[in-house]
């Protein structure tokens, strides 16, 4: 990981000295994540791929005032949101110029996958506490356990505060949290085969398997 | 990173920190010693982690766009965009003379120095004293706990066309890292060999223990898979043993010995976190670790003391602590003076 952001800095260094190999190795090494990520706010392909074309060819034209960001994908990610949403606004008579808020994000889980049966159940549950969530709410919890990106990286891409994103992870667990409690009849027997298959501990009874202070 | 706060870690607290979601995505082999280690150190917390990585990894088994159908039509677009770039012309000047003798020069020590490395393609040992335990970190990031007397031999650069290849002599634990992409073609360099005492063990990406000491080998498998075989056969593919997470085998020379399932696989590696384990293990055992690991001699009253045996697992943080253990539950009686070990009977 590590390894890749180096690789992408030095990338981004040549590029903006007017290198186009690297800059053509940028728009491959993102296109894809881009899109997943854009998939996220809109099905209309247009708009995404539009996105793409417009943050590329401004990258390009404006490269000798670019300065050197500490992430490139974090870069990417924020000024490609931008571009997006500016898009997604100006597509739709529905969205409030405003505000970002209204800008839904969806995940889709892929009914062909093959998962084992505990993992169904878990991924049930985790797909019912994610859609009740508001939409900027699932997008931190998508930046962070899918992206894996920081705190500090978060606020970046989404133009908030750090302290807001805390709070707002913090809310999405918490309803995570209380959701896994309320099946946690079904969850725990889940999660305990799941662990079972991973580990040789003895299986626990239903009642410790949480911490105390859990419940 | 620390142990001590992550031992008061909820599942929250899991799933809001930095480095354990690191891990669990990219899973390198740095944090998965952290883990392993801390894990060991927290029993206790096994669970909850595993909660966490559990709801981590399922969450991420989402459907992924990547729109791979429409990469070079966006491209060609955005290449179409950019106004033609203007490619500079080649222009010829004439270098000063005093550039041109500063240029030889210097290509001449760039080949002086090239061919002194070509000729020194050094070879890095590093060994450890009795009781001493090192980490090291492979060429390519693999990381390699080494227990006490022991010696770990690899090459300090190592090229993309051949294999990773390491010679142990004692005992270590491997996580190596895993280079493969495309597992239906494995190219040389993605594979890692371990040589100890005439047994080969090739993988992939891995964690695993490895103890070659007394013509005996023995191998614990904590993930991944790997393949053991003898050093002097044929590296015919597949022609060896192939080991799943679990697997424990002991060898005597080229000898297979044992082959069984381990209850607890990473009790293999729980030196590496400084705790002396063993289970069911005889005096002999016990003794022969002593002198293996610590450079203790033994010196016993009567050769058959040696086959008594301790029933279940022990685990203890120090030496003192496993002799005092030790002869209460046999009634014997064990002295340490200096570095020699004297058991006579009661």
């Amino acid at each position: 990981m590590d390894n890749k952001q180096e690789q992408h800095i030095l990338l981004w260094k040549s590029f903006k000295s007017g290198d186009w190999e690297a800059y053509t190795s940028l728009y491959h090494a993102y296109y894809r994540s881009l899109n997943n990520y854009g998939h996220k706010f809109t099905k209309d392909l247009n708009l995404i791929e539009d996105a793409i074309h417009d943050l590329f060819v401004s990258l390009w034209t404006n490269r000798d005032n670019l300065g050197n960001p500490i992430s490139v994908k974090n870069y990417l990610y924020k000024s490609f949101r931008n571009t997006l949403f500016r898009k997604i606004k100006a597509e739709s008579r529905f969205f409030d110029l405003q505000d970002d808020n209204s800008i839904p994000f969806e995940i889709s889980y892929d009914q062909q996958l093959v998962l084992d049966e505990d993992e169904n159940r878990l991924q049930q549950t985790i797909k019912d506490v994610l859609y009740k969530l508001p939409a900027r709410q699932q997008e931190i919890i998508y930046l962070r356990f899918y992206d894996g990106l920081s705190y500090e990286e978060i606020a970046e891409v989404m133009c908030i505060h750090v302290s807001s994103t805390y709070k707002l992870l913090y809310k999405a667990l918490e309803n995570l949290q209380q959701s896994l409690t309320i099946v946690s009849i079904g969850i725990v027997d889940v999660l305990v085969k799941i662990l079972n298959g991973r580990t040789d501990l003895a299986t626990p009874s239903a009642s410790n398997v949480y911490p105390p202070d859990f419940y | 990173m620390s142990n001590q706060n992550y031992a008061q870690y909820t599942l929250t607290d899991f799933l809001e920190d930095d480095s354990f979601i690191q891990w669990v995505i990219n899973g390198d082999a740095k944090s998965n010693v952290f883990w392993q280690s801390f894990l060991i150190s927290y029993p206790e917390k096994d669970k909850v982690v595993q909660e966490a990585a559990s709801i981590i990894r399922v969450y991420r088994k989402q459907v992924i766009f990547t729109n791979d159908d429409h990469r070079e039509k966006v491209w060609n677009r955005i290449d179409a965009s950019i106004p033609k770039r203007t490619v500079s012309p080649t222009k010829t000047f004439r270098l000063p003379l005093y550039f041109k003798v500063a240029a030889s020069i210097a290509i001449l020590i760039a080949c002086s120095v090239m061919l002194w490395t070509l000729k020194n393609n050094h070879t890095t040992v590093v060994t450890t004293s009795y009781g001493e335990v090192k980490a090291v970190t492979l060429p390519d990031q693999s990381i390699v706990m080494l227990n006490g007397n022991s010696t770990l031999t690899y090459e300090d650069s190592w090229d993309n066309r051949a294999a990773r290849e390491v010679w142990i002599k004692g005992e270590a634990y491997f996580d190596i890292r895993h280079l493969n992409q495309d597992t239906a073609f494995v190219m040389p360099s993605e594979r890692f060999i371990v040589h100890g005492n005439g047994i080969d063990i090739r993988v992939l990406g891995t964690s695993f223990n490895v103890k070659s000491r007394r013509n005996k080998t023995n191998i614990a498998l904590l993930s991944g898979k790997i393949e053991v075989s003898y050093a002097d056969s044929a590296s015919v593919p597949s022609g060896g043993l192939v080991m799943m997470p679990g697997d424990y085998v002991e060898y005597s020379g080229q000898k297979l010995l044992i082959k069984k399932k381990l209850l607890r696989p990473h009790k293999a590696a729980t030196w590496t976190v400084r705790e002396i384990t063993f289970t069911d293990p005889s005096l002999n055992d016990i003794m022969e670790t002593l002198q293996d690991n610590y450079g203790y001699a033994i010196n016993v009253e009567d050769k058959d003391m040696m086959d008594m045996k301790i029933e279940g697992e022990i685990s203890v943080t120090s030496i003192q602590e496993l002799l005092s253990l030790v002869s209460t539950t046999l009634s014997i009686r064990v002295e340490e003076s200096g570095k020699e070990i004297i058991i006579t009977r009661k």
